[in-house]
């Protein structure tokens, strides 16, 4: 007779820990361990947060595995038995979910594992600051075997009471640990299982919406967590990576509380999730994209005496047209981020050769700056053939020139043709520009 | 010196570099510069200089004056006369900011005068001389006014009310060049300058109230011509150019001449930079026309300064600019190219002269001297850094071997980026207020990168030029107020 995989399933409210809790157990474990990681919002963040170590991931993204994905759920642990045959398996499920159908999955359709324990992570913090427990976050705690009351770190005695009194009138039997940072020995939480009434679970809908922002800017620090302070309710939590400019960082936000720890990343990847996050969307996204920094150019020291001169890269032509507008731009603005997106222009311009196009291009945004006191703090780029000439369409966005606002710096009289460069190698593009100031 | 550049010591004070130091030199480069002075250029300096030598139609010699550093196509403080039959013109040995020059603006006040109300008048100036990037002038001007500036420069100011009528004589080409044709302009440099008259721009681009100490006078008879005669004198002193106009002329043109030279006229050139055409030729002659434009809108520029200069003092002085001798010394060009007869082995020649970052300095006599200077030489205002001094020189006979130029400022030896690594803005201004030198600025980055120390010393190179024989030295100005665009 084939013995079970144990498997043990992970749930909890958005950002109540359940990532810390996984990581505790990867490091903590001297098991063969396959994880399942489901997250809701297209890009997955748990996942890149947990690999690395010697151990099996398979991740569910873009819905909740207790409802929309749960063949795929099958099918994936299905396939962590046969191939990886693990001594034991976690599964992460969304802060969304709720266990109760996954459990009569786990009970009814996968015969290779035996669910082995429930473990519910809550946030005690949030439950003192937001009282009302919801549906989802009341089948988490009524399904659990093993509970942990994380973040006591935030909370006082007191209220810690209060906490565990209220997670015991949902759930009598299971157990409760007190953790802050999700710090428990993990083998306590195996075993722990009870034989469970299985529920006829009910399909539910999702009252959270969410979206998410990717890009391999830089962000700016002080911009992104004034933008924090302004998510007013509208967004529950959020998660992923961000790159200031200072390095990297794994970000968690759970109700008007974030942290921020240093971590490996080469892009920033956010998913933002709340009941209206679509109502503020737009906006952010916006935000977001304005506080990016792209440093793909450098100012050369010492290679031009009066004047300026900089050196600007892209992976595309396009790349680096844009990294070369914005080290003009940031000539004449330091901190070209505070410039707010508020008036687009179209800029269209022919030339012969790569290099005078670029030329033109950058002296567009001189003229601008002389004509309507614009700056622009973002640009797209498409370039093109047309018949024997190349051509860019830039589209360009930003405001006029505030002394009061903007940290302004030199005047850009001009683009000079002296030592002018584009060119492509193996590591993409590259460009070399001085300009007359 | 540690340049592998194969130097010819000519004299103390003049380098030759050969022609055989490069192909396609038509004549040899001549540097001048103590032997230290010289040290301290960065060797890009002499690469461009001797591409320069090589442009077609070159006379005598490329030279640079003691303030050069390196600059892009011709190196700042560079000189090339051209024959004007058979040589070229070129935007990039004239600069972008066309006209760009110094103009100097007298008061009979003394420094004991100004001293408890230095900060108010320069409070008053940066709030009256628009700088910075971005920033646009009080006079607002419709098309067609413009066009009449470009053709009449200072003039069409002085008939507006903007300055008086001996200020033009006062100033290059009596304020107004001839032949400036403004149907050689594109709309976009109409555009560009239409808002900017009477803005400083930034970079080294300032406007300086000085003192003239008497132990500073080194030519009293000179300097009292020029109307330095009371002990701690206070003058005002700037820096500006012809604004995103000029910038938009030379770029037209660059390009203009960049699609003919090699195609229609079969001319290559060792940098794009110095792309050039015939001054002889139809692309030639409107380029010349057009940056005449440039030199007009330019000297229209600062007399509009100047009206505003004389209004600030006016105000904090209760009392008639002429009543507080506010007379112009004189406003020299430091970035132009002009059609100029010389003697050249004996015989008389036209050449088209181009000085980029290098000053005229007409000798005593000398054809095109306003009546109250034909005796005394012109006079060329040097502007130093702003923590050092500035110079007020006059042409001399022996200016001759320079085409009659000399140095425009001191000259910077670092570079922005290194500069601004090295100094504060907030921290330099502090520290100028403690030594006697009240700031104000658009930028403090802009401020730092302008350091005293990011420039050669004023001192040496000014006594360069005298040494070297191109100009002489008059009056030495110390500042105690300064704007910085």
């Amino acid at each position: 007779m084939i013995t079970k995989t144990p498997l043990i399933l992970i749930t909890g409210y958005l950002g109540s820990g359940k990532t810390t809790l996984l990581r505790n157990i990867i490091r903590d474990s001297r098991k063969k361990i396959a994880i399942v990681v489901n997250e809701f919002g297209e890009i997955p963040i748990d996942g890149k947060v947990l690999e690395g170590k010697n151990i099996r991931m398979a991740e569910l993204a873009g819905g909740c595995v207790c409802c929309s994905l749960s063949g795929e759920f099958e099918a994936a642990i299905e396939e962590i038995v046969n191939e990886i045959r693990p001594d034991i398996i976690f599964v992460e499920t969304t802060g969304l979910a709720e266990p109760d159908s996954l459990i009569e999955i786990i009970g009814e359709a996968l015969t290779m594992v035996k669910l082995d324990t429930v473990v519910t992570v809550v946030d005690a913090d949030a439950m003192i600051r937001f009282p009302e427990t919801g549906y989802t976050g009341r089948i988490q705690i009524e399904s659990a075997d093993v509970i942990l009351i994380n973040k006591i770190d935030l909370v006082d005695e007191e209220d810690l009471l209060g906490v565990e009194e209220k997670v015991k009138e949902i759930n009598k039997r299971a157990t409760l640990f007190r953790t802050s940072f999700c710090n428990i020995d993990t083998e306590l939480l195996s075993g722990m299982g009870v034989e469970r009434y299985l529920s006829n679970a009910v399909h539910h809908s999702h009252s959270m919406d969410y979206f998410t922002f990717c890009t391999k800017g830089t962000i700016q620090r002080e911009r992104f967590e004034e933008m924090l302070n302004d998510f007013s309710g509208k967004i529950y939590r959020a998660k992923g990576f961000v790159k200031f400019p200072d390095g990297s960082y794994l970000f968690n936000y759970v109700s008007d509380r974030w942290d921020f720890e240093e971590f490996e990343s080469e892009e920033t990847r956010l998913v933002f999730i709340g009941d209206r996050a679509y109502e503020i969307k737009d906006r952010v996204i916006s935000q977001l994209e304005n506080m990016t920094l792209r440093f793909k150019y450098r100012f050369l020291e010492d290679f031009v005496t009066a004047d300026v001169a900089f050196e600007a890269k892209g992976d595309t032509i396009e790349e680096l047209f844009i990294s070369s507008a914005l080290a003009t731009t940031n000539i004449m603005i330091l901190e070209t981020g505070t410039i707010d997106l508020k008036e687009r222009r179209l800029i269209e311009i022919e030339a012969e050769e790569l290099d005078l196009l670029l030329f033109n291009l950058l002296q567009e945004i001189i003229f601008f700056k002389d004509t309507e006191k614009l700056i622009f703090g973002e640009f797209n780029v498409k370039i093109g053939r047309k018949g024997d000439n190349w051509l860019a369409r830039m589209k360009a966005a930003g405001e006029r020139i505030d002394p009061e606002k903007h940290i302004l710096h030199l005047d850009v009289k001009a683009v000079t043709l002296h030592m002018l460069e584009v060119r492509k190698d193996n590591n993409g593009w590259t460009a070399r520009v001085i300009l007359d100031v | 010196m540690a340049h592998p550049i194969p130097f010819r010591r000519i004299s103390d004070f003049i380098y030759e570099i050969p022609e055989e130091f490069k192909d396609g030199m038509r004549a040899p480069a001549r540097i001048y510069g103590t032997e230290k002075l010289i040290s301290e250029m960065d060797w890009q300096v002499f690469e461009q200089i001797t591409n320069v030598a090589t442009l077609p139609g070159i006379v005598n010699y490329a030279l640079c004056m003691p303030d050069a550093h390196s600059g892009y196509g011709f190196p700042i403080g560079g000189v090339a006369a051209m024959d004007a039959k058979v040589g070229v013109i070129s935007p990039g040995g004239i600069g972008f900011d066309i006209n760009c020059g110094m103009r100097l603006v007298l008061t009979s006040l003394t420094f004991n005068d100004i001293k408890p109300r230095i900060k108010e008048i320069v409070d008053l100036l940066f709030e009256r001389v628009p700088c910075g990037v971005g920033s646009t002038g009080f006079l607002k001007l419709n098309r067609n006014e413009f066009m009449e500036v470009l053709s009449e420069g200072a003039r069409w100011c002085v008939r507006k009310g903007f300055g008086w009528e001996e200020d033009l004589e006062r100033t290059e080409e009596g304020g107004c060049i001839q032949g400036a044709d403004p149907s050689k302009i594109s709309e976009k440099a109409v555009e560009r300058g239409i808002n900017q008259i009477g803005t400083l721009g930034s970079g080294n681009h300032y406007l300086e109230i000085q003192i003239a100490k008497p132990e500073n006078i080194y030519d009293e008879r000179l300097a009292k011509i020029f109307g330095i005669s009371i002990p701690d004198q206070v003058v005002v002193m700037f820096h500006c150019g012809s604004r995103g106009f000029g910038h938009q002329v030379a770029t037209d043109y660059l390009q203009i001449f960049l699609k003919v030279m090699e195609k229609k006229y079969g001319i290559s050139v060792r940098d794009r930079e110095l792309a050039c055409a015939p001054f002889d030729s139809p692309e030639g002659q409107d380029y010349f026309a057009a940056m005449k434009c440039g030199i007009n809108m330019s000297f229209a520029n600062r007399q509009v300064i100047t009206h505003r200069i004389r209004e600030v003092f006016e105000k904090v002085f209760k009392e008639d600019a002429r009543k507080l001798g506010m007379q112009m010394v004189y406003d020299v060009s430091h970035n132009t190219a002009k059609l100029e007869k010389h003697f050249v082995n004996g015989k008389e020649m036209q050449l088209i002269v181009h000085r980029k970052g290098a000053t005229r300095a007409f000798a005593p006599g000398m054809e095109g001297l306003p009546g109250i200077y034909k005796e005394t030489g012109q006079p060329v205002i040097i502007g130093g850094s702003m923590e050092t001094g500035s110079y007020l020189l006059a042409g001399i006979g022996s200016g001759t071997k320079s085409f009659f130029s000399t140095a425009h400022g001191s000259g910077r030896t670092m570079s922005r980026t290194k500069a601004r690594k090295l100094f504060d803005g907030k921290a330099l201004q502090r520290k100028m207020e403690e030594t006697g030198i009240y700031v104000r600025t658009a930028s403090f980055s802009g401020l730092a990168e302008e350091a005293g120390a990011a420039y050669k010393n004023i001192d040496e190179v000014v006594d360069t030029t005298e040494l070297a024989g191109l100009s002489k030295k008059v009056v030495r100005f110390i500042p105690v107020g300064n704007i910085k665009g």
